[in-house]
């Protein structure tokens, strides 16, 4: 059986704004990468709503576009959200 | 707890089921299939915000509920809470869950929540051809096996699968799923049961829903028991919560995750088929930052063609000019003199006033034709998903207002009808954001009909007037718009929205809805433009109207710099813009204004409220205060402007 998203379920990380792990918005459009963590900043309704599309922390997304917003695709949905959240998302590159 | 024990199977007698599932997966065509019954259905997220009924037409005494979409529990939004509702209050005999196949994590996430209610239930994976296209090969029979329930794979807008999801429905069954969660978690379900009170789902479950901090279940829970008793609710959540370091609803979603990676990997497999092909690339490029844009313009250009100069232009003169103003009119205005011999009467219908010479007749012959092309154009837009991606190419503009991207939908129906757009606010997160966009559709967003007029009107001065003309209110739109974001309490909402893949639009799909929009127009609108027409001509026939124009002449003359005979058509314009504009029109072509009288009056009349219609329809939704603020400030806003721009031009010499 072939993992296409290679999802691990791991416990998000929530990372403090003194430590600055890659972030989503650092990704150019055509790159994937797994999430490891939200910032603690996100607001947590815009967190549990990420986490409900699907992002979550072990998932692989891929980047479409960053500008004008950040338009990614984690399973076969298409997001898009203001770069400001996509900065809060901390991601490493795969 | 007994009396909590679910249904097991559907039962003759008891007979509601309810239609569940992540937005945009099709749940409104299935109803459709089930009942026959037409609700809007469209290719974005958020179509459905109230719940929809109807009877089952293959399945006895069943009624089928179809609500609101719900990505997750616990439910965030407003119209997610209306699912959680219809769950906690009404008994279901059965849930039937609509899931998008291609997206099987999502959708089996939900599965695996409904399941643990321990209700019947069936899923249908629908939207199997996006799936194949993008190749997916799912096992259905894997995932029957594994929660206990069918599967039934199923592609709703063919109608394909639906014999076999009825046959499945007949026979559903409560599966016995039982996921087992961290310790801290399992200590706090054992002793919230024991406090919680009876409901149409498992107690386990509601506990679950109570521990993940539900909004609309901790209100319903609270109106069903007692302070005490929720307060130590409350205590024994946020216990578990410190004792585990974290809220109880992350331990309990990485459990579900858990669980659904690992089923979801025993039942998709992924062949190297490639999903690309023509409307995947253009659904990128029309949110790409610069071929988004042409794509745009390509979009309203169309708009234009079709609303502005077929249905406008065309349908307009065939139905206003030959029909009515031809034919239908002069027959029946001698039909009523010849009939009716008190002329007080006769007046009433078909006098300069008449519920038939200004109501049905502008209702039927001038707005009818635009409303209806411009109907069948947005039908297609919504079919086709392409309208959420205009929140993306227009979110920094918004932004600028105090606003996200997704305004940009009531803005484009307002070019249309301002009143329907209005409606269409709901889609907004908040009652901010609602109340800010309605403020701008009701001041600077001219509707098809008015549009028409002063761009015929500018076409007969010059480019530079179009230029003024469009730079004031679109300048004002603006600075309205980053006035009012500051001023009224709130904060913005971000933009985040879901694009669904473009698709070509369903012919069948696109007319139903135009004619369910053509019949809301006819029983919502046409009455309130009616009974604007009988307010005119009561204060006609009580010479106040005389009156209200000879007012009016100070400020028209003095303040505007206009002819007084101008008066007569603002007074109109109160009624609808789009007559004034006709008003201002006829003297621009009796040679009675100057280029800058022209630009000056159509500005002015572009910043009235739209139409009475208009102003009842935000009474309606946001209530008699807000929308008599809206007129305190509109109209004599208007006037300013208007003069500002009458002595701006003076000063420059333009137009004079």
């Amino acid at each position: 059986m072939l993992n296409l998203w290679n999802k691990t379920t791991q416990p998000a990380q929530t990372w403090s704004p003194a430590y600055r792990p890659a972030r989503l918005s650092d990704l150019a459009p055509g790159k994937r990468a797994a999430i490891t963590g939200f910032d603690e900043r996100l607001a947590v309704t815009q967190k549990e709503l990420l986490q409900a599309y699907g992002m979550h922390a072990g998932c692989t997304v891929l980047v479409i576009q960053q500008r004008p917003v950040t338009v990614i695709q984690v399973e076969h949905t298409e997001l898009a959200f203001e770069t400001e959240i996509a900065r809060l998302v901390c991601i490493q590159a795969v | 707890m007994e009396c909590c024990a679910p249904t097991q199977t559907i039962s003759t007698t008891l007979n509601n089921i309810a239609l569940i599932g992540n937005p945009n997966v099709g749940k409104s065509v299935l109803f459709h299939r089930l009942t026959g019954h037409y609700v809007n259905v469209s290719n974005y997220p958020g179509t459905t915000v109230e719940l929809a009924q109807g009877t089952a037409r293959f399945l006895p005494n069943v009624n089928i509920v179809d609500t609101p979409g719900i990505i997750a529990f616990p439910s965030r939004t407003e119209d997610e809470q209306v699912t959680t509702r219809v769950l906690l209050n009404r008994a279901m005999s059965a849930i039937l869950q609509v899931g998008d196949a291609k997206n099987l994590r999502r959708t089996l996430f939900l599965t695996v929540e409904i399941a643990e209610m321990g209700m019947p239930q069936v899923l249908a994976l629908n939207m199997m051809d996006e799936a194949r296209s993008h190749g997916l090969i799912l096992d259905h029979a894997q995932l029957a096996k594994r929660i206990g329930i069918q599967v039934v794979p199923t592609i709703a807008t063919r109608g394909e699968g639906m014999q076999e999801l009825i046959f499945a429905l007949q026979g559903a069954q409560a599966p016995a799923l039982h996921l087992t969660y961290p310790d801290a978690v399992e200590a706090a379900l054992s002793a919230v049961e024991a406090l919680l009170p009876c409901s149409p789902i498992n107690p386990r479950a509601l506990g679950l829903l109570w521990l993940s901090a539900d909004r609309a279940g901790e209100q319903w829970i609270r109106d069903q028991i007692g302070t005490p008793d929720y307060q130590k609710l409350i205590d024994i959540r946020d216990e578990a919560a410190r004792k585990s370091g974290k809220p109880c609803g992350e331990l309990i979603q990485q459990t579900r995750l858990a669980f659904v990676e690992e089923l979801a990997g025993s039942a998709l497999q992924k062949t190297e088929k490639s999903s690309a092909h023509f409307l995947n690339w253009l659904g990128r490029m029309s949110t790409h930052p610069v071929w988004g844009l042409p794509i745009l313009v390509t979009v309203l250009f169309g708009l234009y063609e079709f609303v502005g100069v077929f249905g406008a232009g065309t349908l307009v003169g065939l139905v206003e000019n030959d029909l009515f103003g031809g034919i239908i009119n002069p027959w029946f205005t001698g039909l009523v003199q010849r009939l009716i011999p008190i002329p007080l009467i006769a007046d009433f219908f078909v006098g300069q006033y008449g519920i038939w010479t200004i109501g049905v007749t502008y209702a039927a012959a001038l707005l009818l034709p635009i409303v209806f092309t411009f109907f069948i154009a947005f039908g297609i837009l919504e079919d086709s998903g392409y309208l959420p991606r205009l929140s993306v190419l227009s979110n920094r503009i918004f932004q600028k207002m105090g606003l996200n991207g997704k305004a940009v939908l009531p803005m484009i129906l307002g070019l249309g009808c301002v009143t329907m757009a209005t409606m269409t606010t709901r889609i907004l997160e908040n009652k901010r954001d609602r109340l800010l966009v309605i403020l701008l559709l009701a001041l600077a967003v001219p509707c098809s009909a008015q549009l028409g007029v002063v761009l015929g009107m500018l076409a007969g001065v010059s480019l530079g007037a179009a230029l003024i003309w469009s730079g004031v209110v679109l300048g004002i739109l603006m600075l309205v718009g980053w006035l009012a974001a500051r001023l009224i309490p709130g904060e913005r909402a971000p933009l985040m929205v879901e694009l669904p893949p473009l698709r070509l639009p369903v012919f069948s799909n696109v007319l139903m809805k135009t004619l369910a929009r053509l019949e809301w127009y006819v029983k919502e609108a046409v009455p309130l433009f009616l009974f604007g027409t009988v307010l005119l001509f009561l204060l006609d026939k009580t010479n106040v109207l005389p009156l209200i124009i000879r007012a009016g002449e100070p400020l028209v003359s003095g303040w505007l710099g206009l002819p007084p005979q101008t008066s007569s058509a603002f007074l109109l314009g109160f009624l609808r813009r789009d007559f004034a504009a006709t008003g201002l029109f006829a003297m621009q072509t009796q040679g009675l204004l100057s280029p800058a009288q022209v630009v000056v009056s159509i500005v002015t009349i572009t910043l009235f409220i739209p139409c009475i219609a208009s102003l009842f329809m935000i009474v309606k939704e946001r209530g008699a205060k807000t929308a008599t603020a809206m007129a305190v400030f509109i109209f004599p806003f208007a006037f300013l402007v208007g003069g500002l721009l009458h002595r701006v031009l003076l000063f420059v010499g333009w137009g004079a």
